[in-house]
């Protein structure tokens, strides 16, 4: 299981959000197309992914279903500002497993970490060495 | 009316009477002057009052045969006799006179001059009956000869009364102290069927129809009438069999200081009994009409002043009608309004028909209200124009009800948008929350400070505009309108732009109105308008490209069109563009997704539209129409 974090949003904004939360304790890459983070995740480097539920070529489930297919045991999560944890797609995406978790925006670093320990708990030692 | 015309007859027929007998040779008191001028301006005076003229004059044809001179007149305030010379079109114009006859006086084929009657003001206009009378007095004056005669200086007026006596429309008797009849007019033996030998000399009782001794008092009266020496008003009869009524007038005549006759009038009143029935039920209905009416009914004179004001103009005006009667219509509107509403009124009739002009009106209490006017002009039977009648809808309450309309649906819509305006704003408080807590985590990493004070300053500055967008889109718009140039506003607008279009690389090409195009509307949201369009384009090249903005203007309609060289649009995205919050642009382009809805809506208040044609990857064309002025 892959060791980094992809953060996948069509805002450049939530990008470095999550990035600047998360870039001192993991190795965090970010974009914004749906397809270019398919095949990022496709290599199996990656051991958690957030994603926006609503992406410009994409949407967040479908890029959920298409990486639980891979079979690769990333975690994914799936953040939105639109859709809530009600929504229909969103329910039987998190019963079925193929999402780890729902966050919606705006959100708290506080539960962005907690999400990351959860996901990829042997951290790497703070502070380097 | 009736009544008044009635007893101006009556001393009419007296005065002709004595006049008759005057130029018969009778004996009177001596001292009348019998010259031709006074003796006809007598006889036209009599003429008027048979007539229930305001106004007669006798005029004599020129030997030059295109001008008249006047003879004699009645109620013409500048027409001395003999001494007023008018030409023959002059002496037909009389423009305060509502109602006139005209008849020609000729003798042997000849034409000899004119008798011209006429009423004036809320006088009822001049019947049938009273032309028959005129033309049948014309005729009287051209065949005694009177006036042939006057012209060479003599002339034989009894003749010509005592014809002119024979052949006045009503019955009329006159008897003596005995109550026996001294002399009978043809309509009176024509109307009872008796030979004037078989009338002249017999009592009264004998003479008259026996249902009309029965039922009216008669002898009694006249007793009554050389008792007293006034006129007796016998009022109306009714014949039950045949349903006629009559009306009776009991006259003395006075001579040398005694009354040795009295004279009895007869008038079949009954078509005027009916019509006046008629007429009566007519004005009710005519009154409840205009009275109940919920439009404002105004009637105006020439001047534009008020005549009449009905009850819905006194409710929105809170002025009632004797307030405003002689008050000019239009000082009731604002300045600006004013002058439309006057040119309206001036208008020629043809341009008017079918128009309607919006002018505000103040009430009383300084509330204005929204109305519409149209107005038609009033001719009298001449064809001449008498005033103007003026019909206004009051709009206050429609215009607040189509204001609520579009409010309630922007309400409406703001339901719909929840979900989009949620999306939207959290965004940017996402934005704002990580870096507050990133912040407080790193007081001292200067170069992350920055970045996310940077950062929430820009997120907040993201989330102002989409409330901002949103309280435009559901904020009331004011009304504010005027006059506004179409083309400076563009080249306002676009020098606003020109910076966001040099940088998306977008070329404008503007191509100049023809004529100074302007529409009536609000300039603030025009530009909003061109604003929305002209960004929309620049987002739709992304690689840059070209912007065409055209003008044109027909069938009352300017149109602004805009065309780019853009990604175009597909075909299902079509009917969405204008919906709330429906956005094609590139991931991460601050967009509200309002904007072509807010300049759906501003076409609309404008009475426009907003049209667009375009395909994926032939560019797309908005075309804002806007009715002109």
């Amino acid at each position: 299981m892959g060791r980094k974090i992809l953060v996948v949003d069509d805002e450049p904004d939530i990008c470095w959000a999550l990035s600047a939360a998360l870039s001192d304790d993991y190795e965090v890459t970010s974009t914004g197309s749906g397809s270019e983070a398919a095949s990022l995740l496709a290599t199996g480097e990656y051991g958690l992914a957030f994603v926006d539920a609503k992406l410009g070529d994409m949407d967040g489930i479908q890029l959920a279903r298409e990486v639980s297919a891979l079979d690769l045991h990333t975690t994914v999560v799936l953040v939105s500002g639109f859709v809530d944890d009600d929504d229909d797609a969103v329910r039987q995406a998190l019963v079925s497993g193929m999402l780890k978790a729902f966050v919606s925006k705006p959100f708290s670093l506080d539960v962005i970490r907690r999400l990351a320990t959860e996901a990829l708990p042997t951290r790497r030692p703070r502070g380097g060495g | 009316m009736s009544k008044t015309t009635a007893l101006t007859r009556d001393a009419a027929l007296v005065g002709l009477l004595e006049c008759g007998r005057l130029l018969d040779g009778t004996p009177g008191n001596g001292e009348t002057d019998t010259s031709p001028d006074v003796v006809y301006r007598e006889v036209i005076q009599i003429l008027a009052g048979i007539m229930g003229a305001d106004r007669a004059t006798l005029m004599l044809l020129d030997d030059g045969l295109d001008s008249l001179s006047v003879i004699a007149s009645v109620g013409v305030p500048d027409g001395a006799a003999g001494q007023t010379r008018v030409s023959v079109s002059e002496a037909m114009q009389q423009p305060s006179v509502t109602s006139s006859v005209a008849v020609p006086i000729s003798f042997d084929g000849g034409a000899l001059g004119v008798l011209r009657l006429g009423r004036l003001d809320e006088a009822p206009p001049f019947s049938k009956a009273d032309l028959q009378f005129a033309t049948v007095a014309g005729e009287l004056l051209g065949h005694s000869g009177s006036l042939s005669a006057l012209r060479r200086g003599t002339g034989e007026h009894g003749l010509f009364v005592s014809q002119l006596i024979e052949s006045i429309p009503s019955s009329m008797l006159v008897v003596d102290r005995r109550l026996r009849v001294v002399s009978a007019n043809r309509h009176f033996l024509e109307s009872v069927r008796r030979g004037a030998e078989a009338t002249i000399g017999r009592r009264l009782v004998d003479v008259m129809p026996s249902w009309l001794i029965k039922y009216a008092p008669m002898e009694e009266k006249l007793r009554e009438v050389f008792r007293s020496g006034k006129t007796i008003d016998g009022g109306d009869v009714l014949q039950v069999s045949t349903g006629n009524v009559y009306f009776f007038r009991f006259v003395p005549i006075k001579a040398g200081g005694s009354i040795r006759q009295a004279m009895l009038l007869v008038d079949d009143v009954t078509e005027r009994h009916k019509l006046g029935v008629e007429v009566r039920r007519a004005e009710r209905h005519l009154t409840s009409v205009v009275q109940s009416a919920s439009d404002l009914l105004a009637s105006l004179d020439t001047e534009d002043r008020v005549v009449t004001w009905n009850p819905a103009a006194e409710r929105v005006s809170g002025w009632t009608v004797d307030e405003m009667r002689g008050r000019r219509l239009w000082e009731l509107c604002p300045a600006e309004d004013a002058a439309r509403m006057q040119t309206m009124l001036h208008e020629p009739p043809a341009e008017r028909e079918g128009r309607t002009v919006e002018a505000r009106l103040v009430a009383r209490d300084g509330r204005e209200s929204v109305v519409d006017w149209s107005s038609s002009p009033i001719t009298d039977d001449n064809g001449l124009v008498a005033g103007t009648v003026v019909v206004g809808r009051d709009l206050t309450s429609y215009r607040l009800m189509a204001r609520q309309l579009i409010q309630s649906e922007k309400m409406a819509s703001l339901g719909v948008m929840a979900g989009g305006i949620a999306h939207e704003l959290r965004t940017p408080l996402a934005v704002i929350q990580v870096s507050a807590q990133l912040l407080q985590e790193n007081p001292d990493d200067v170069d992350l400070s920055a970045t996310c004070l940077q950062k929430i300053e820009a997120s907040t500055k993201r989330a102002a505009l989409i409330i901002d967008n949103l309280l435009e889109f559901a904020r009331p718009q004011p009304e504010a309108l005027g006059e506004v140039d179409v083309d400076a506003l563009l080249d306002e607008t676009l020098a606003l732009l020109s910076d966001q279009l040099s940088l998306q690389r977008v070329q404008v090409r503007r191509a100049r109105m023809p004529i100074g195009a302007r529409v009536h509307g609000n300039a603030n949201l025009l530009q909003q308008v061109f604003t929305n369009i002209v960004l929309n384009a620049g987002n739709a090249m992304p690689e840059g490209g070209k912007l065409t903005i055209s003008t044109s203007a027909d069938g009352g309609q300017f149109r602004i069109a805009f065309r780019d060289t853009g990604v175009g649009i597909p075909a299902a995205d079509l009917p969405h563009l204008f919906d709330p919050f429906f956005t094609t642009k590139p991931p991460g382009t601050p967009s509200s997704g309002l904007g072509l809805a807010i300049s759906y809506r501003i076409a609309e208040q404008h009475s426009g539209s907003i049209d667009v044609v375009g395909e994926v990857g032939k560019g797309a064309t908005f075309t804002v129409s806007l009715p002109v002025g």
